[in-house]
């Protein structure tokens, strides 16, 4: 190797050849960090394998200065830096640079000897293509931009269904456009990606691969941020063929059809794009990781649920959005039924969750008046039937319909002026239409009583029936409670809520309820104004805190403010991304939400509640504790400090945003059973020890909510008590079960326990659950649940029972709500 | 020994008004010393926790007892001091009686 031929300056101007090889040297060793090797791993950049392989070479034809491979590897380091600029270079590039200088600087024996040394071992590895094969493909390719496709042989498959030639640019667009990937370096990916998809071959290649070989390129590159932009969003087809044929036990109310199975795939998506780009990196992780569920991600688009009354429809008709036609307000009862089961479709729709209705009965009223019983009961069961059958919302599901029922008119209700037929004004109060009202509520529990056509009881729509001081003041209220007594034992049906002293409350879904403030009362006074949103539920994983702390309370408490804080983030975000797609007004996804028939938007964002939910409360004591809930009364006092510090967090939280954000008890048919498999999966033992269920078939769940064990022989009306004092806490709603499975107690034995409930605990709903067994085979339905019918033998049967706030068929129920059906309790009240 | 606990918030005058009126009176009848009074703050973890347990959600709330058995609970009110007099009046009652072995 001879010395190299540099000019020395004859007088020192600035830098003399020394300096300038010190800066390169300084230079080239801080250009590069990563390199990507030929088998597509990234390893640390080392300047001095690059001398090696100089030197080596130099070497094998009789070099002996070290010194000058050192200066030609930073001459090839700054011309690949020149050449490509910032990056990660192919191992090919770096070998490419150096052929190139050892010629340019001289070198000609030594790079000989370089490039045979590099086609041996190119031989050695047996590439599939050869680089010069490669780099001759694509050099061609981009000297003829005029050359067919075609010669190329590839094609590209869209996810628009068509085969489109082979254009490397259109990564390129896509990159910038989507991702704001520069210009430069997305040249240089689409390079790169290019060189891999020729060189494997392929005649037809998805775009779908394609975004995944750019992102695995981006990820290379450092765009990590601009890769998540750049990310496409879908499932594997092994899930997809699932999808499509086997039943989805994540709700226990999809059914198994075509609509389902398109919901489901679109909830995939859905799920995806929320835990991307609606939430933050750490909520989504968050999330993923188990310290808090974010519901309903599949419907990232809604509201969560919302609560509302029929006199909007009374008043404005049925006049919605981007409609087909609009009907005027309804002049008879069955249309008024129709309008208000339409609407409901829409708006669920709308919503992820549950579509509840306020006072149905008390505002059918003014269209009852004069109905025989025979039509009222027409009138009740047609209402029933079309919201049980109506499979049309989410999926195919039914829609998840509450309505809300009294017997007596409330006191918000008393004095404001009923508006009947046509959307007029009846000249009188809703307190001039009781016995209407009473008839109504009596006829719809006949309904219920009779159950559908087999006897079985109605899922939907769930009748609550709110038990006020002036119930018990109404005449006639000892029959009704017999009479919604009486379902209850018989089909399990009511729901009785609780409303003691002022209290005034719209309840839906699986327990939630809207206490109505100062303004909702102000709004009471006409009445069309009033409807409740609940815009998102971010449940805690309580038992994690639990497991976490390893019996250190300030590390409990420091855990519970960490999860709570990113559910309040959560809840941030989600409330940012509906007004940002409600701003979109009209022409905006939720347009229906928009209208602003009564000078307000349907849905009126500053009036909106934000759930943050509870679950697994006993885990979280039993693992603090030792102790279960209902063990000690040092761990059932410690459970109401810990719902307790987080109202009073959910207070302050609601001060420091201006928004309201308050506790609900998760219904949790799916979280129960998801937080405690993740808790399985990363602590063990630690879980274990916690998990209700049967860890070892991996069939587990935690307690909903601020439950007690459901396994354990309470007495009823005890396990009601208890549970009641943690009800006033959590304000977004609680219940609590009474599971009388075969058991039919007498409507006596409920209607006291109904009245020791409201008169001596602070329990603000409860609702008794028996177990059925339907059978496919010949339509009859028995008590308790058995694996054959026991009137044909038939082992074509359908167990039914609630499965957390409604009822449903246990055969759609996830593998830990399965697991706690077995560890319930069963009371003989 | 009577324990008055009234049930309340730092920035609530009635809470305040009750506190200081039971206090008054104990002190003027001559109990003080066989009387407790204290105040649990529902705006802390533990106070709301204490309430919940007892039922209590409403405030002012004064509950009184004795021997950790409740006598009376006044709820979102400050009690007259009559109404509380006599309970006063029958725990001494009972007291002298035990005094004289008629109890």
């Amino acid at each position: 190797m001879k010395s190299p031929d540099v000019p020395r300056p004859k007088e020192k101007i600035g830098l003399d050849v020394h300096d300038v090889g010190k800066l390169h040297r300084e230079l080239s060793s801080k250009l590069f960090k990563m390199v990507r090797k030929r088998d597509g791993r990234v390893v640390s950049f080392d300047r001095r394998n690059i001398v090696e392989a100089i030197f080596k070479a130099a070497q094998s034809v009789g070099g002996s200065q070290r010194s000058i491979a050192e200066e030609i590897a930073d001459e090839v380091i700054l011309q690949l830096y020149a050449r490509q600029g910032p990056g990660i270079p192919h191992v090919e590039q770096i070998q490419d640079v150096i052929e190139k200088v050892l010629i340019e600087r001289g070198h000609a024996k030594t790079a000989k000897a370089f490039i045979l040394y590099r086609h041996e071992r190119a031989k050695f590895r047996g590439a599939p293509k050869t680089k010069p094969e490669v780099d001759a493909e694509i050099k061609e390719r981009r000297r003829r931009p005029d050359i067919d496709p075609t010669e190329l042989a590839l094609f590209v498959r869209t996810s628009g269904d068509e085969i489109t030639y082979w254009d490397k640019q259109k990564m390129v667009q896509a990159m910038v456009r989507e991702a704001g990937v520069p210009e430069t370096i997305a040249e240089t990916i689409s390079d790169e990606v290019e060189e891999i998809i020729l060189k494997s071959k392929v005649k037809v290649i998805t775009v779908s691969l394609i975004r995944e070989l750019v992102n695995a390129k981006l990820i290379e590159f450092g765009y990590e941020e601009a890769r998540k932009r750049h990310a496409r969003l879908g499932v594997p087809l092994y899930d997809a063929e699932r999808i499509i044929t086997w039943r989805n036990r994540e709700n226990a109310n999809i059914p198994h059809n075509p609509e389902a199975t398109s919901m489901t795939l679109a909830e995939a998506i859905n799920k995806q794009f929320g835990l991307m780009r609606v939430f933050s990196q750490d909520v989504a992780d968050a999330h993923a990781r188990g310290d808090i569920h974010l519901h309903d991600l599949g419907f990232i688009n809604r509201p969560y649920c919302s609560g509302q009354s029929l006199e909007y429809v009374k008043k404005f008709g049925l006049h919605l959005p981007n409609a087909l036609s609009i009907a005027k307000p309804a002049k008879y009862p069955e249309t008024l039924l129709a309008h208000m089961v339409k609407f409901s479709a829409a708006l669920q729709g709308h919503f992820a969750g549950a579509i509840g209705w306020d006072a149905v009965n008390i505002f059918f009223s003014p269209f009852l008046v004069g109905l025989s019983d025979r039509d009222m009961k027409q009138l009740a069961q047609m209402l029933v039937f079309e919201y049980s059958q109506q499979s049309v919302a989410r999926g195919g599901q039914a829609i998840f319909s509450d309505l809300n029922l009294y017997w007596e008119i409330p006191k918000h209700f008393e004095r404001v002026e009923a508006i009947g037929p046509g959307g007029v004004s009846t000249g009188k109060t809703y307190s001039d239409f009781e016995k209407e009202a009473q008839r109504f509520a009596w006829a719809l529990f006949d309904i219920y009583k009779e159950g559908d056509g087999t006897g079985r009881p109605f899922f939907f729509p769930k009748p609550l029936v709110h038990i006020t001081e002036k119930f018990f003041s109404t005449p006639g209220h000892e029959d009704f409670l017999l009479h919604i007594c009486d379902v209850a034992a018989e089909k399990g049906n009511t729901y009785f809520v609780f409303d003691r002293g002022e209290t005034a409350k719209i309840s839906e879904c699986c327990r939630l309820s809207f206490k109505l403030e100062e303004a909702d009362l102000e709004d009471a006074k006409r009445p069309w104004r009033m409807r409740y949103c609940a815009l998102q539920n971010v449940t805690l994983n309580l038992p994690r805190a639990g497991i976490l702390a390893s019996g250190n309370t300030n590390e409990l408490f420091r855990l519970l403010d960490n999860f709570f804080e990113l559910a309040v983030k959560a809840h941030l975000q989600k409330k940012n991304f509906i007004v940002s797609l409600l701003n979109l007004g009209d022409s905006g996804p939720l347009a229906l939400l928009t209208m602003k028939k009564d000078g307000e938007p349907y849905l009126r964002i500053n009036r909106a509640t934000y759930l943050i939910g509870l679950l697994g409360l006993n885990e979280l004591v039993q693992a603090h504790l030792g102790k279960e809930l209902h063990e000690s009364e040092e761990a059932f006092r410690f459970g109401l400090k810990v719902v307790a510090y987080l109202n009073l967090k959910a207070k302050e939280a609601s001060k420091r945003y201006g928004l309201r954000f308050v506790l609900e008890q998760t219904p949790a048919e799916s979280a129960a059973y998801r937080l405690s498999r993740l808790d399985l999966e990363r602590y063990g033992k630690r879980a274990e020890a916690i998990v209700k269920g049967d860890p070892s078939k991996k069939k587990t769940y935690y307690t909903n909510s601020t439950f007690l064990n459901v396994s354990k022989a309470l007495d009823p009306i005890e396990r009601v008590r208890l549970e009641g004092k943690y009800h006033d806490l959590i304000e977004a709603g609680a219940i609590s079960h009474i599971w009388i499975a075969d058991s039919r107690p007498a409507k006596e034995s409920i209607a006291n326990f109904v009245v020791k409930t409201f008169k001596q605990t602070r329990n603000a709903q409860i609702a008794f659950s028996p177990e059925f067994t339907s059978c496919n085979t010949c339509d009859r339905v028995s008590r308790g649940l058995s694996d054959t019918c026991p009137y044909c033998g038939s082992m074509n049967v359908d167990g039914i029972t609630r499965v957390t706030g409604y009822f449903s068929k246990i055969s759609g129920w996830n593998d830990g709500k399965r697991a706690e059906l077995a560890d319930r309790f069963r009371s003989k009240l | 020994m009577i324990t008055v606990t009234v049930f309340g918030k730092k920035d609530c005058d009635a809470c305040k008004a009750a506190i200081e009126k039971v206090s008054y009176f104990t002190k003027k009848w001559g109990w003080e010393a066989r009387t407790r009074v204290q105040f649990i703050d529902m705006d802390t973890p533990d106070g709301l926790a204490e309430g919940a347990y007892r039922d209590v959600f409403d405030i002012p709330t004064v509950i009184l007892e004795k021997n950790n058995e409740e006598l009376a609970r006044w709820v979102k009110q400050v009690p007259a001091s009559r109404d509380f007099r006599i309970y006063f009046e029958r725990y001494e009652s009972n007291e002298k009686h035990r005094d004289k072995g008629l109890h």
